[in-house]
């Protein structure tokens, strides 16, 4: 599985919802991904059985046709919450050899 | 229903009738969302990328084993017939002798450059003519998981290999370009065209790396899965 930062951003966001389903377009939204991006990533996810996908039972408002909705599956979880937790530890040791803005300004 | 709603309706359904077997409930679920996004040009924008998926996704649809004996015969009959390697490596020949009768240096350069590329073409093309028309080969197709080693295996080879091609397809495109009479300057339509075709060719070989490596991905999933 490739770890992409866009896959991370991805699975933090669905991490966030992880109780409840989510819509394509709300994701694309949250992650700044355009469709071209994300739905690629969200295919392979659900091909390796991180990701479920559902269809809508109930038909929006106005007449609107049932949406597809996502959702980390349990072993996609674990997986998820590793991978931000190791973006997130990536991030704070790059931040740690910073200097601090004071040292810089002088 | 403004023109950039209706032209995102348009493209989805189009996205929505292309996609492949496996790929259609997701086509289908991107065509869903754009009733949902309220700006117009944003339902486009999200429409448009509906249709980079379904040129991500067409290329690789592998969805079990049981297909993987027809991919693999695939790539087998067009590795034997070369792609358009065959058209560098006939034109070997020619500028061969017109390297003897060029007036200018750099024009017999050209022709030596072609030379160049047709052999690398024609040592390629030899290497996976031996290897593909052993006969033991066509009994693969029968084992399933013997088939999807082989598949794994040319696929590999193709993307160790990938730059052979190029490098055959650089050689003859500098080649004609130096053989010229009166170089580049005198002809620069000629050239513009051949370096679009070129770039046209390189886009495509990346195109099909890109799937390949789907492919390969793939096929360690079903593989992984049996194992």
């Amino acid at each position: 599985m490739r770890k992409s930062p866009q896959t991370t951003l991805v699975f933090s966001t669905l991490l966030g919802a992880s109780q409840g389903w989510s819509y394509g377009y709300d994701v694309s939204r949250n992650t700044g991904l355009k469709s071209g991006t994300l739905y690629p990533i969200l295919m392979r996810l659900a091909e390796r059985g991180l990701l479920e996908t559902t269809w809508e039972t109930v038909t929006g408002a106005s007449g609107r046709p049932p949406r597809h909705l996502y959702r980390l599956t349990q072993v996609g979880l674990r997986y998820a919450q590793e991978q931000v937790s190791a973006a997130v530890a990536e991030a704070a040791s790059k931040q740690v050899g910073l200097p601090a803005w004071s040292e810089v300004t002088g | 229903m403004m023109l950039a709603r209706k032209f995102a309706v348009r493209i989805t359904e189009f996205v929505v009738r292309r996609a492949s077997a496996g790929s259609r409930e997701w086509a289908e679920g991107l065509a869903r969302e754009v009733a949902s996004i309220r700006s117009d040009w944003a339902a486009l924008c999200w429409a448009l990328g509906s249709l980079q998926v379904l040129v991500d996704r067409r290329g690789a649809p592998i969805g079990s084993l049981a297909e993987v004996p027809a991919a693999a015969y695939r790539l087998v009959e067009n590795l034997r017939s070369g792609y358009g390697m065959w058209y560098i490596l006939l034109q070997g020949p020619v500028f061969l002798l017109r390297f003897f009768w060029e007036p200018t240096w750099t024009q017999r350069c050209g022709c030596a450059l072609i030379v160049v590329g047709a052999m690398v073409a024609c040592i390629r093309l030899l290497v996976d003519r031996r290897r593909l028309n052993k006969p033991w080969k066509d009994d693969v197709y029968d084992d399933a998981m013997a088939c999807a080693r082989f598949y794994q295996e040319e696929l590999e080879r193709l993307l160790s290999t990938m730059w052979v091609p190029v490098a055959s397809l650089t050689c003859y495109c500098v080649g004609v370009l130096e053989v010229q009479r009166g170089g580049i300057r005198a002809q620069p339509i000629f050239a513009a065209i051949l370096l679009l075709l070129c770039i046209a060719t390189v886009l495509a070989m990346l195109y099909a790396r890109r799937m390949n490596l789907r492919r390969l991905d793939r096929l360690d999933q079903l593989l992984a899965g049996v194992e």
